[in-house]
């Protein structure tokens, strides 16, 4: 507080200017309180403010850090469902490849196992019931076509007593190149020369006539007698020979597949009878 | 030596070569009954630092073994601690195309076919 001298004494109209004057430092002296509590206000609210936020910001870091933790959690599961997805299309990939695999694995099997099922051991070459199940086909295929279908039977002359004087090995080895030689003188595809049995061997000769059949027969016995395989104890020559019955017919219904079969082995025996080492391709009544 | 023996196949670990061997005609009926043939693998691989499986004889494997042998792989392979590798043979058809593919789940894999 101010001291001022009594100045109503040297200046009568002063109380009169010092009223509004006092009134005015009593206002300002509550504005004054005012701001001091408003600022006290503003400061107090500015902490909470700033601890609110602070809260805040902690909240929302530990989320963060939350957050961060799942995102390299899921991107460590993304990549091992990534690397799961990749294996099972391998393992499905192969798994069907594999099965494909084994299919043709099987399927060599049983072609390998039909065929062997149809080969002659010994000499290799298809055995009677290939031969019979050819014959077959080739009989119904030839009626429909009104074809001629021959057959050539041949027997090895004096083989029981080839394999008496020379041993069943020598004469395994004798089967298996006169087997060789039959094939050899095949020419059509469609041609089949068989084992029949023992020491007889068959051929199928379809879309052929009786004349070309005994030509393929001639060339037959020709290429038999070249391979000169000796066999001193034959009624009929030095080396190897052989007997052959030839027959031939344009099948129809009303003739059966054994006929054909039975006139050619009619034939074979009429070239027996006759001396052997002959070709026969008629039949004598 | 632990040996799984019937008359169409055999399955033994020689733990002096460090090989597991499955030979013969393997047909199992799932994946299930291949468990064994699986556990004989597994507790070979945990034996040895480099386990070799020797498939040249196994002439036939079903897809049910082939699923069995590529979990195999990928069990190993993410153990990654074990060297693993097979020896098939060039005349069995499933062998030379099968093998190439495991190696794709494990490309470290070593696949010899004799």
């Amino acid at each position: 507080m101010h001291n001022f001298p009594n100045s109503t004494d040297t200046n009568p109209e002063l109380p009169a200017h010092l009223a509004p004057l006092l009134q005015e430092i009593e206002c300002l002296r509550k504005e004054n309180a005012d701001l001091r509590i408003a600022l006290s206000n503003t400061a107090e609210h500015g902490d909470l403010i700033e601890a609110e936020l602070y809260e805040t910001n902690c909240k929302l870091k530990a989320e963060i850090a939350v957050r961060v933790r799942a995102e390299s959690t899921l991107n460590t599961l993304l990549e091992m469902l990534t690397r799961q997805k990749s294996d099972l299309e391998i393992i499905v990939q192969t798994l069907m490849e594999h099965g494909d695999l084994l299919d043709t694995q099987w399927y060599e099997k049983l072609h390998e196992v039909v065929l062997q099922a149809g080969i002659d051991s010994l000499t290799q070459i298809p055995n009677r019931r290939r031969f019979d199940d050819y014959f077959e086909r080739q009989w119904q295929q030839m009626r429909q076509e009104r074809l001629p279908l021959s057959i050539i039977m041949c027997d090895i002359d004096a083989f029981k007593s080839y394999n008496d004087t020379y041993g069943h090995l020598a004469g395994d080895a004798c089967l298996k190149q006169i087997a060789e030689a039959f094939c050899k003188c095949l020419q059509h595809p469609s041609d089949l020369a068989a084992r029949y049995g023992g020491e007889e061997f068959i051929a199928l000769l379809p879309q052929t006539d009786l004349d070309k059949a005994v030509i393929v027969a001639q060339r037959m016995q020709q290429i038999i007698r070249d391979l000169q395989i000796p066999h001193r104890s034959s009624p009929v020559a030095q080396t190897v020979t052989v007997s052959m019955g030839v027959a031939c017919t344009i099948p129809d219904p009303t003739l059966s597949m054994s006929h054909l079969l039975q006139q050619a082995d009619v034939r074979l025996y009429a070239a027996k009878r006759q001396g052997k080492d002959r070709i026969v391709s008629t039949t004598i009544v | 030596m632990k040996k799984i023996e019937t008359e169409d196949y055999k399955a033994y670990f020689d733990p002096e070569a460090s090989q597991v061997v499955l030979a013969g005609f393997l047909r199992l009926s799932g994946i299930d009954a291949y468990q064994p043939i699986m556990d004989l693998l597994l507790a070979a691989a945990e034996q040895t630092e480099s386990c070799t499986v020797d498939l040249h004889e196994l002439e036939f494997l079903n897809s049910s073994g082939i699923s069995m042998l590529s979990m195999f792989v990928v069990r190993i392979r993410d153990s990654v601690t074990t060297k693993l590798s097979f020896v098939g043979s060039k005349k069995v058809l499933w062998q030379v195309r099968s093998l190439k593919n495991l190696k794709r789940l494990m490309p470290n894999l070593e696949i010899t076919l004799l």
